[in-house]
């Protein structure tokens, strides 16, 4: 007898359910309509095996007519992206219409590093405008992809981003579409990968490397009867799918060794929230937040990552005997039935959204040292020239800050070069979630409804999550002579922030 | 599979033959895959094709008459309405004088009521002509189930109040290229013009 614990384990509980299969016609909407949405029953889980986005390779500015060219001594590198449609095999069956950078799902990492210069071309070979965004890094205006839709790539056409790398510190960026109005489906239909920004004082760390050093693309998707993406535009509360992938494969399996392993893990999810553990109930160190390495490693069970955010974690599987039944979940118990938000932590109905297969026997030399981050800039409240207040609200069901809705034109706030400023973002009630995302810095959190952080949330910070009632007090230096001009903060549901949950501010000298 | 491109084929020319009316600069999109035809499906059940009657009492089915094949911009209103409709419905009507200039005769006005029992098709018209409404501008009753219906499939209604609260949302889509997009009714008309210019895939050369 299979009792539903087991079922959940095996990520199968809920296959007899809900979504009727009429001919070729589904009903995909149901699934938003009937607030309860179940595992698809055409997912099997750990059948493939994880994949591992590759690194993207640089070419050399030569083949690539027109790109800018620097002599300011900066070491600049060059890498060029097509923006594509192409079939993936996710479901079994049919294969399933998606768009990658490069074709690739998510799309391949850069892998940058502080100090060097990097511009990507990225080449439109969609069918629709795209433009896009590097989350998470202390980015050129022009090059920021702040939802501007003057910036936009149009079919057939190519824009150079470029990245200078000049942040703080490393850290496990992303990047992804941010189309004004249409992030939602771009970013559904796979427009997002990783950015990971390192640098000679991680490099010198003795963390887990090469292949012991795994990106997690966390996301959910739903689909049609034809195995093709459900998403719903209609759904402005946030679209929930019922289907898990991990770096764009269906509830993977991952072979590893009895070693430490370092895990990049980053919501791209348009609206879900997790709240992550192993199935083992084992301790894990935390040792790093949006915006890069923590002071120090952090021990936990768990944490909880919404929409935009980042955390990376060390997972020993030390305490194991590699063998082929030695398997460890990677567990979801974060309910959440419609976009408004989590519902709450079930630890009786843990989802399993990847397996590792712990066989493999290995020496493992890395260790997680006692001081990770050493150069975590300190923002002084006291240097703080203003302190702004947003709030983000909702109005007869659309989606504010401050009272209005995101104009492309209208700037919201003017901030001085080389202050510093503290932001207090508030949420408008309704019991809805806002994770807020501002782009261009990293932030420090102050405190969260009177309360110093904790966790991950005591790094570096470029979303914050907005539970209902939450006041949240940031605060950040906006540096970068190179950095000035127009960005955007708005809430990383994606559904609320393409309905104009987003405000306009700019750099200034 | 041959069935699907052909019916791709007769949508991108309905696109291309509005696009080639609207400017000599748009080119038509490549679409390989068909993605336009897979999201219109996709969206096609949000649409019901419900009979609704017009401000001159005739009647329409939501989705043959009204969305299919057309570029839309879909309002929530009630004529009593003493919250934002009074200011939305000129609003609006800025925005139709705008693209009749810029897109003349390819862009559909839809207001549809959330109070069709007090709004009858006569209480309709009286309400539209208080305002500069040109022609491709209905405004819709009908049966409340089906009134409900569409509201519902168009996820424009609040969850907290499904009766009364009617929603400051523009619904603004592309039929043939199943794109649909929603935002604010009060938003500035030259940011909503702007937005129809952007559904209907003018390029951003003449928009900006
Ligand atoms: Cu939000």
């Amino acid at each position: 007898m299979t009792t539903r614990r087991e079922l959940l384990k095996l990520g199968l509980y809920g296959s007899t359910a809900m979504l009727h299969l009429t001919g070729l016609k589904l009903d995909t909407w149901a699934l938003s309509e009937n607030k309860s949405p179940k595992v698809d029953p055409r997912v099997t889980p750990f059948q493939v095996d994880l994949p591992v986005p590759a690194f993207k390779t640089t070419v050399s500015p030569a083949t690539l007519p027109g790109v800018p060219l620097f002599n300011d001594g900066i070491p600049t590198d060059y890498v060029s992206f097509n923006v594509q449609q192409t079939l993936a095999q996710i479901l079994p069956g049919k294969k399933t219409l998606v768009w990658g950078y490069d074709g690739q799902v998510p799309g391949p990492s850069f892998q940058a590093r502080l100090g060097r210069r990097l511009v990507a071309r990225q080449q439109n070979s969609l069918p629709v405008n795209i433009n896009v965004h590097h989350h998470g890094g202390h980015t050129q205006a022009a090059s920021d992809g702040s939802a501007l839709p003057e910036e936009e790539i149009e079919p057939g056409t190519f824009r150079d981003y470029i990245y200078d790398n000049d942040d703080d510190t490393g850290g496990f960026h992303w990047y992804h579409d941010h189309t004004l109005d249409q992030t939602g489906i771009n970013v559904f239909m796979g427009l997002a990968g990783v950015y990971i920004l390192t640098s000679d004082t991680i490099d010198a760390l003795n963390l887990p490397k090469g292949a012991f050093d795994v990106p997690l693309v966390v996301q959910d998707r739903a689909f049609d009867a034809n195995n093709q993406l459900a998403y719903n535009p209609f759904d402005h509360n946030g679209f929930i799918g019922n289907v898990f992938l991990v770096n764009g494969a269906v509830q993977p399996k991952f072979r590893v060794g009895n070693g430490k392993y370092r895990f990049r893990i980053l919501n791209g999810s348009n609206a879900r929230f997790y709240q992550i553990s192993l199935s083992t109930g084992r301790p894990f160190q935390i040792i790093g937040s949006d915006g890069g390495l923590l002071k120090a490693p952090i021990e936990a069970d768990q944490f909880r990552i919404a929409p935009g955010e980042r955390v990376e974690f060390v997972v020993d599987f030390s305490f194991h005997t590699p063998g082929p039944n030695t398997h460890v979940f990677l567990n979801n118990t974060m309910i959440q039935k419609e976009g408004r938000g989590p519902d709450g932590v079930d630890p009786t109905q843990p989802f399993p959204l990847m397996r590792f297969d712990v066989l493999d026997t290995v020496t493992d030399i890395s260790t997680v040292p006692p001081v990770l981050e050493t150069n975590i800039p300190v923002f002084n409240p006291k240097e703080s020239v203003i302190t702004r207040t947003f709030e983000f609200n909702r109005s007869q069901g659309a989606w504010q800050v401050n009272g209005k809705f995101f104009d492309p034109t209208r700037v919201d706030a003017t901030v001085k070069l080389n202050t510093t400023e503290i932001w207090r973002l508030r949420n408008g009630g309704g019991g809805w979630y806002h994770p807020v995302h501002i782009h261009r810095n990293e932030f420090q959190i102050l405190d969260r409804n009177g309360i110093a952080p904790t966790g991950a949330e005591s790094g570096l910070k470029d979303v914050f999550v907005l539970n209902p009632g939450d006041e949240i007090r940031v605060i950040s230096k906006y540096t970068g002579e190179k950095q000035l001009g127009r960005y955007v903060f708005h809430c990383h549901n994606i559904e609320h922030e393409d309905m104009r949950m987003m405000g306009l501010w700019e750099v200034v000298k | 599979m041959k069935r699907r491109i052909a019916a791709f084929l007769l949508v991108a020319a309905a696109v291309l033959g509005a696009s080639a009316f609207l400017s000599a600069k748009s080119t038509p999109r490549k679409d390989p895959y068909g993605y336009f035809e897979y999201r219109r499906n996709a969206m096609r059940s949000s649409f019901p094709d419900v009979v609704l009657l017009t401000q001159d009492n005739k009647q329409k089915r939501f989705y043959d008459d009204l969305i299919k094949d057309k570029i839309v911009v879909i309002q929530f209103m009630f004529a009593n309405c003493d919250g934002l409709c009074p200011r939305t419905t000129p609003n609006l009507a800025r925005v139709q004088r705008e693209l009749s200039k810029r897109a003349p005769g390819k862009v559909t006005f839809i207001s549809i009521t959330v109070d069709p029992k007090r709004d009858t098709p006569q209480a309709l018209k009286q309400y539209a002509s208080h305002f500069d409404v040109q022609r491709g501008w209905y405004f819709l009753t009908g049966k409340q189930e089906d009134v409900d219906l569409v509201r519902r499939k168009m996820g424009v209604y609040d969850p907290e109040d499904q009766k009364v609260e009617h929603m400051n949302v523009l619904t603004i889509g592309n039929e043939a290229q199943g794109k649909w997009l929603a935002m604010e009714s009060l938003a500035k008309p030259d940011d909503i013009t702007r937005t129809v210019l952007r559904v209907l895939g003018v390029p951003k050369a003449e928009w900006q």
